[in-house]
C-alpha cells in the first residue's frame, strides 16, 4: 500500500486509517515546489514517501536558512491543520519524490475523533520541535564541515546516496556562502568521501562522512526512537529510513 | 546576467568553483568575494581550519577579473599589527 511508505501513516491504527483513506491522494513532490509560504494558510497535509521537504526561515536581507527537514519519517502541516492552518515559514520540496496528501479539514476531523491519532500527530510535532531545536544549536556551534556532513547523513537516510543538489542550494540551506561549501566539498572529494558533479552529490564513504559530522543527526534519530519506539526491522539509526525506502 | 566563478587559492593549489554565480556586474562580484573571504576567515579562526590565501574571480572564459586577498578583510587594527 503506497500510503504506508510514510512512517507516520504506517503507524495509524486500521480504524483511523479507514477514516482517512477516502481522503488520501498520491502526489508528486517536484523539486523546488513551494508547499507553504510564510504566514499563508495551509490547506493540505503532506506525508512524504520519498524525497525531502524543507522548512526555511527567510530573513529581510534576502538570506535564508533551513530550520527543519521532513522525509518519509514525518509529516508536514498536521499542527497547522489542527489549529488555524497558518504556516509561519516557507516550506518547499528540496529533493523530489512522492507523497500522500490529505485535506487539512479531513485530517482535523479524524484527529478530533481519535485520541490515538491525535497523540501520534502530537508526538511527531514534539519530535519536529526537537529537530528544530537541535538545528538551532548546531547552526550556532558547529563548523561548516560538521554541518555539511551531518546534512549529507540526514539526506542519505531520507533520499539515498545520490543527491540532486547544487552547492548553491546546499549553501542556502546551511545559511552560509557558496564558497564555504565549495571549500569543504572539495576537501571531502579529495579524501574520497563524496564526489561532486554539477548538480549532483554522491556519497562514496558513508562511514567517514558520519565521522566528520557533528552529533546532531544521531541526537535527532535518538529522539525519534525514544518518541516512536524505533523503526521496524532496522538496527542502525542512520540506515533506518533507507531500509524502508528500498 | 554574467557568470562569475570564485576560485580559491592556497599554497597547495586552486579549488575550482564548479558552479559559478550569476551577478549583475563586477562590483557585485567583488562584494560577493569580500563577503566570502570574511566568512572563510571567520570560520578558519573559530574552528582552526585551513583558509585560502585569496579568492580570484574569473569569467566564463576563465579570464581573471579581480582578486581579494583573505588578509585584506582583517580589521585594520590587526592588519597593522600583522607586520
Amino acid at each position: 500500500m503506497p500510503h504506508s511508505k510514510n512512517q507516520i501513516l504506517s503507524r495509524v491504527s486500521l480504524v483511523d486509517f479507514e477514516d482517512l483513506r477516502p481522503h488520501l491522494r498520491l502526489v508528486e513532490l517536484e523539486h523546488g515546489m513551494v508547499i507553504a509560504r510564510s504566514r499563508q494558510r495551509l490547506h493540505q497535509v503532506y506525508f512524504p514517501h520519498s524525497g525531502i521537504i524543507s522548512c526555511v526561515v527567510e530573513l529581510e536581507n534576502g538570506s535564508a536558512i533551513e530550520s527543519g527537514m521532513i522525509g518519509n519519517d514525518g509529516v508536514f502541516g498536521a499542527s497547522q491543520a489542527l489549529d488555524g492552518k497558518l504556516s509561519l515559514n516557507k516550506v518547499m520540496v528540496q529533493v523530489p519524490g512522492q507523497g500522500t496528501v490529505v485535506d487539512a479539514d479531513h485530517l482535523k476531523a479524524v484527529a478530533l475523533s481519535s485520541p490515538n491519532f491525535l497523540k501520534l500527530l502530537i508526538t511527531h510535532e514534539s519530535f519536529f520541535l526537537g529537530q528544530v531545536q537541535q538545528t538551532t544549536a548546531c547552526n550556532a556551534m558547529h563548523s561548516v564541515e560538521q554541518r555539511m556532513c551531518k546534512w549529507l547523513v540526514r539526506m542519505f537516510d531520507l533520499a539515498g546516496s545520490e543527491l540532486p543538489l547544487t552547492q548553491e542550494f546546499l549553501a542556502q540551506m546551511m545559511g552560509v556562502r557558496r564558497t564555504s561549501v565549495t571549500g569543504v566539498a572539495s576537501q571531502l572529494q579529495k579524501e574520497g568521501l563524496i564526489s561532486y558533479r554539477r548538480g549532483k552529490v554522491s556519497i562514496l564513504n558513508m562511514d567517514l562522512v558520519q565521522k566528520r559530522a557533528c552529533e546532531c543527526h544521531h541526537a535527532v534519530r535518538d529522539h525519534y526512537t525514544e518518541l516512536f519506539g524505533g523503526i521496524e526491522g532496522v538496527s542502525s539509526p542512520s540506515h533506518s529510513a533507507r531500509a524502508n525506502l528500498d | 546576467m554574467p557568470m562569475y566563478y570564485f576560485q580559491q587559492q592556497d599554497s597547495t593549489g586552486v579549488t575550482e568553483d564548479p558552479e559559478g554565480s550569476e551577478l549583475p556586474d563586477q562590483l557585485a562580484a567583488r562584494e560577493c568575494a569580500v563577503q566570502s573571504a570574511r566568512e572563510l576567515l571567520a570560520n578558519a579562526i573559530r574552528f582552526d581550519t585551513n583558509v585560502p590565501d585569496k579568492i580570484f574571480v574569473v569569467d566564463e572564459d576563465g579570464i581573471e577579473l579581480l582578486t581579494v586577498f583573505i588578509a585584506d578583510v582583517l580589521p585594520n587594527s590587526l592588519k597593522k599589527k600583522r607586520r
